[in-house]
């Protein structure tokens, strides 16, 4: 988890769920919100490894019908090039955003071929809403 | 009986069956019925997971009941652990009711050995399989590195498809659920992207709850069945556990987008958009079954090459009596076209097996005496069960079963309460070697994080959907 200056503090946190992972993020603004989930899951797929390496920031682009479709859609974007390229996402900047479309640069790092992966961002029970002048999603990982 | 609970208007049928009935909500085309005894009730009912039943009995074209398995917990879109059939004619087939490791499954091969033959390699043995099966984003090895037409031809023939590469011994085919192999299946279904992410990983376990073990068999219940399924007391087996890995995971990811995309068109209201399904006749549903069957084969084929590479390992440390016999290779993650009540149906198992009677045309006849196999890990370092299908359980849940023990903690209270040195100490002291990538991760696999194996196998025998054969424990884990 972090936190950076803005009105809303970027942040999440993994809920209780029985069989999978449900995230829980925070963000000032719907680019903020994009940002910290890309965040939370390449902490996630980094697990307890901390590699100093980053790759050069690589720009994705995402286009959805609405924006909780646009959240579970990015997150199975940095998903596939994790598994297709062994890379997780450390940061996100977040050039272009409107309710469906979504265009960021993204900085990784390398990921060990030991690492667990997620299969995949769910629909289930996706939800973005107000929350403290800022927006608060939850999105449930198939892991 | 009705039972205490503020949620639900559950009544209890039976000692090991629950029913809640079609009027507790709004929707709901069928009742709901859960298997289970009033401790598995009172786990099952601590989560999501009836609320997620209750959202499947509103799907469109559903047959008879929403059914939940005894080792049912909460997932996302069907619970897991969740059983229903949809009429082909009118109803829905949906990705949700299958989940994204689609034929997610379990194969047990025997040997020929006993604890005492293998014992003394049998920290050799577990690691040789360790190097020689990849877990994790792991890559399999060169030799089963596909190109898309070698990718393409699995996904279209599943295991007759590996024939040619000398993985596949003579009498594999007949102990492979479908033979290994669905015909429906169609790899221009399959997006480019998914076989991206599948054309590395044939001979993989993955990671999450996946694993290979050794085992010992340890009781038999059934002597009959035991003998058909060629089991013996103190014999050495092989299960393995995995899906269709990225592949599958993918495939799901792309039809539940275009899906969701096409609800409105299809005048489907549903109470969670990862239930997101298409009629069985419209384009998209077709395209889902094709993509999903072609998903299929690969998982039969996958578990194929990690059946091969066990038996090299089993050869090069036992010689000729190191051979594995294939006693059988079960699906619990698909939708498959089956016949209800005397017409088609999408029979949706998701974390369920297919359990059928001896009778039934689909049980391979070298088991048509006694019932197919029916695989049921258990949780790490505790027992797994091999029990047979009844012909009763067709009328009872259209012939399923469990798929394992279940789980009734979320991976992070399981961490909170282990660590991962503590559960691989635990396992070591009872001779069981380990090998695991991210030893934390053993924690969230911990056994007291599932439900009890026994119970929910009792459950299971008790309300006819299936019989006990064998009790199986484990003697080396290979956790993915």
């Amino acid at each position: 988890m972090r936190s950076s200056a803005t009105v809303t503090p970027r942040w999440h946190r993994f809920i209780e769920h029985t069989g999978e992972l449900q995230l829980r993020i925070r963000g000032e603004s719907l680019a903020g919100l994009m940002a910290e989930a890309a965040h939370a899951l390449g902490l996630l797929l980094l697990g307890s490894s901390r590699p100093e390496a980053r790759t050069p920031p690589r720009i994705v682009e995402i286009e959805s019908h609405d924006r909780e479709s646009l959240l579970v859609d990015w997150l199975n974007e940095l998903l596939y090039l994790a598994e297709t390229e062994l890379w997780a996402p450390t940061e996100a900047r977040v050039l272009e955003i409107a309710p469906t479309r979504l265009r960021a640069a993204v900085t990784g790092a390398p990921l060990e071929a030991a690492r667990s992966i997620v299969k995949a961002a769910t629909l289930h029970g996706v939800r973005i809403g107000p929350q403290g002048g800022g927006l608060q999603a939850e999105v449930v990982l198939d892991v | 009986m009705t039972l205490a609970t503020e949620r639900w208007p559950a009544v209890r049928r039976d000692a090991v069956t629950v029913e809640i009935p079609q009027t507790a909500r709004a929707g709901m085309r069928v009742p709901a019925v859960v298997f289970a005894d009033d401790e598995l009730w009172a786990q099952i009912a601590s989560d999501r997971t009836i609320d997620q039943l209750l959202n499947v009995a509103t799907l469109p074209g559903i047959i008879r009941c929403a059914y939940a398995m005894p080792d049912a917990h909460e997932g996302y879109g069907f619970p897991v652990g969740g059983v229903a059939a949809f009429r082909a004619s009118d109803g829905i087939v949906s990705p949700g009711g299958v989940g994204y490791d689609i034929n997610c499954g379990v194969r047990l091969l025997a040997s020929t050995l006993t604890e005492s033959a293998v014992r003394p390699q049998l920290e050799h043995v577990v690691h040789e399989l360790s190097r020689s099966i990849p877990s994790g984003t792991g890559r399999g090895s060169r030799e089963l590195l596909l190109d898309r037409d070698q990718l393409d031809s699995v996904l279209a023939l599943g295991v007759p498809g590996l024939l040619d590469r000398g993985m596949v011994e003579p009498d594999d085919l007949s102990a492979i659920e479908q033979g290994g192999a669905f015909a429906a299946a169609d790899p221009s279904a399959v997006s480019p992207r998914a076989k991206d992410r599948g054309s590395g990983q044939l001979g993989t376990i993955g990671a999450g709850n996946h694993f290979v073990e050794l085992q010992r068999v340890d009781s038999l219940y059934d002597l009959a069945a035991a003998r058909a399924f060629g089991l013996e007391p103190g014999q050495v087996t092989v299960l393995i556990h995995t899906g269709s890995r990225g592949l599958g995971h993918q495939v799901c990811t792309d039809h539940v987008r275009a899906m969701d995309a096409a609800m409105r068109r299809f005048d489907i209201v549903l109470p969670d958009r990862e239930l997101a399904c298409a009629p069985y006749a419209s384009s998209e549903g077709r395209s889902y079954f094709a993509a999903m069957c072609a998903a299929a084969n690969f998982a039969f084929a996958n578990r194929q090459a990690i059946a091969h590479a066990a038996r090299r390992v089993f050869r090069r440390a036992f010689g000729e009596a190191g051979s594995l016999r294939l006693v059988y290779d079960v699906a619990h993650n698909m939708a498959k076209l089956e016949t209800v009540d005397g017409e088609p149906a999408l029979v949706h198992r998701k974390g369920a097996t297919r359990a059928f009677g001896a009778a039934h045309p689909d049980t391979p006849s070298r088991y048509r005496g006694v019932g197919q196999p029916v695989l049921i890990p258990g949780s790490m370092g505790t027992a797994s069960y091999v029990l047979a299908g009844t012909d009763e359980g067709l009328g009872i849940a259209f012939g399923s079963s469990c798929h394992g023990a279940g789980r009734r903690m979320s991976r992070h209270a399981a961490t909170r309460l282990h660590s991962g040195a503590e559960v691989r100490r635990e396992l070591e002291a009872r001779g069981i070697v380990v090998r695991c990538p991210r030893s934390g991760e053993l924690a969230e696999e911990a056994p007291d994080a599932y439900k009890d194996v026994e119970r929910v196998v009792d459950v299971v025998e008790r309300a006819g959907l299936a019989r006990k054969v064998a009790r199986l424990v484990p003697l080396g884990v290979i956790k993915g």
